[in-house]
């Protein structure tokens, strides 16, 4: 079974308004790491939302394992937002207890150990956090959960390369072989070795799916090359 | 669940709270103390403390309403909501955890206020006496307990009320918070002609019916959780 599926999404913000989802169809085999690759505004992170029932669709279906977003879903979903969703009132220690409370599947010795090797203070308070700590502690949070689906929402946008590097050895270091990620990204090159397959999206609309090895193959380009031509393709 | 949301909601608003209740307490105790140590204070002083006393009073009893509807806009519906409506938790849990937190801190803060009253009395002697065998229980008795009844309620409803108003507010991309404040007069027009019809037509002026006034504020409460609820789980719309 999928554990992610999503039948002709559609969905409008306003009744009259333009699709920024169009019929959007796609599914996630378990056990691999997919880029929902496209440009800003392109409909990434939309599409995430939608399958975390944080936005309703216009038209179409999603299924996370089977089910229709809800309690049984977000049991087995890890999400990571483009925004920084922590109160920044709280110690990281305290979010560690938030997250141990509510998570059956959150491993708070895997969290610290993690903390340790970015060599972030548990007892440091997130507001006292540069962005790039902000956004380690995060992808801490999410990737300490043994979840079956990660949905992380540009997750190594906005913060400088070495901080970069650190976000993607911490989703490698925590790839657990049956969980599935999806990582939605403006920036290619920079996830290219990591990732399986990849979905390109651009203007609410599927370009390209398929296997990265498939593709690269067939078209004899790098990803990041080749993303470059499609959405140059498509803005003209 | 709802226990621990509960837990982390008390977390998250003690830090409003408990410094707040410490204010008003010390500022209590001080003006009783200054009534002791200098009962012929004068002028521009006296006048000075009644004034600011009676602004942290005023602030005090507005705080649990602000935090309350502050509270749920921040944390449900803007950048905490990522996290909080991925919980594995209803929507109603969360509305539930919410409203039961902030009634607390309402009550709370009804006793705190009197507490400070008290201890500014003291300083004044047999005011305090007065002041307490002042406050007298109407008869008949039912009257008195479906009064009390129709302010829980009441309490409720005004919290209800504007959560339903933010959950219609954040149907809307652009305005939101014109949205939400036409909710608010819109609901609390609607709400208060239904409640004077309705007591016009069943009172009489010598003798005024609190019973269907508060049967109203049941179902208008019932009525705002369940339209609170739809919105949040099916139309729930975290740009």
């Amino acid at each position: 079974m999928n554990i992610l599926e999503t039948k002709a999404l559609t969905k409008r913000y306003t009744p009259r308004g333009p699709a920024v989802l169009d019929k959007v169809s796609i599914a996630l085999a378990p056990g691999k790491i997919v880029g929902l690759l496209g440009p800003c505004g392109s409909g990434k992170t939309t599409l995430i939302k939608i399958a975390c029932g944080l936005l309703t669709c216009s038209e179409g279906q999603v299924l996370i394992d089977g089910k229709a977003p809800g309690i049984e879903s977000k049991k087995i979903m890890s999400y990571l937002p483009d925004i920084s969703c922590l109160s920044a009132w709280m110690r990281i220690d305290q979010v560690l207890d938030f997250f141990t409370d509510f998570y059956a599947d959150f491993d708070e010795a895997r969290a610290l150990k993690m903390l340790a090797l970015l060599r972030i203070d548990p007892k440091s308070r997130l507001k006292s956090l540069s962005k790039g700590a902000k956004e380690k502690v995060q992808m801490i949070l999410v990737m300490s959960r043994n979840a079956k689906l990660y949905l992380l929402d540009e997750p190594i946008c906005g913060v400088d390369p070495a901080v970069r590097d650190s976000i993607i050895k911490t989703i490698i270091a925590r790839y657990a072989p049956e969980a599935t990620v999806l990582i939605s990204t403006h920036l290619i090159a920079d996830i290219e070795s990591i990732l399986d397959e990849v979905i390109c999206i651009n203007q609410g609309a599927i370009m390209m799916q398929g296997a990265i090895d498939h593709i690269r193959e067939e078209r004899g380009q790098s990803l990041n090359e080749m993303c470059r031509e499609v959405f140059a393709c498509s803005a003209n | 669940m709802l226990g621990k949301l509960i837990k982390h909601e008390f977390k998250a608003t003690a830090r409003c709270f408990l410094p707040a209740f410490l204010v008003v307490l010390i500022f209590s105790l001080a003006g009783s103390f200054g009534q002791l140590v200098a009962p012929k204070l004068q002028d521009l002083s006296a006048t000075f403390y009644i004034a600011l006393y009676a602004a942290i009073i005023l602030a005090f009893f507005t705080l649990p309403t602000v935090v309350s509807v502050w509270r749920f806009r921040h944390n449900l519906l803007g950048d905490e909501g990522h996290l909080m409506f991925m919980l594995p938790v209803s929507a109603a849990s969360l509305i539930r955890a919410k409203i039961i937190v902030a009634t607390v801190w309402q009550v709370l803060s009804l006793i705190v206020s009197l507490l400070a009253t008290s201890l500014l009395a003291l300083g004044s002697g047999g005011a305090l006496m007065s002041f307490w065998s002042s406050i007298k229980v109407a008869e008949p008795l039912s009257e008195t307990i479906l009064f009390m009844t129709l302010i829980a309620f009441g309490l409720f409803g005004s919290m209800l009320m504007y959560y339903v108003s933010l959950a219609i507010g954040q149907l809307s991309n652009k305005h939101r918070a014109l949205a939400t404040f036409g909710a608010i007069a819109v609901i609390y027009a609607v709400s208060h002609v239904a409640a004077l019809v309705l007591s016009g037509l069943v009172s009489v002026p010598e003798r005024p019916n609190l019973l269907p006034c508060v049967i109203l504020m049941v179902c208008l409460n019932i009525g705002y959780f369940l339209l609170t609820r739809f919105l949040l789980t099916r139309k729930l719309n975290l740009v």
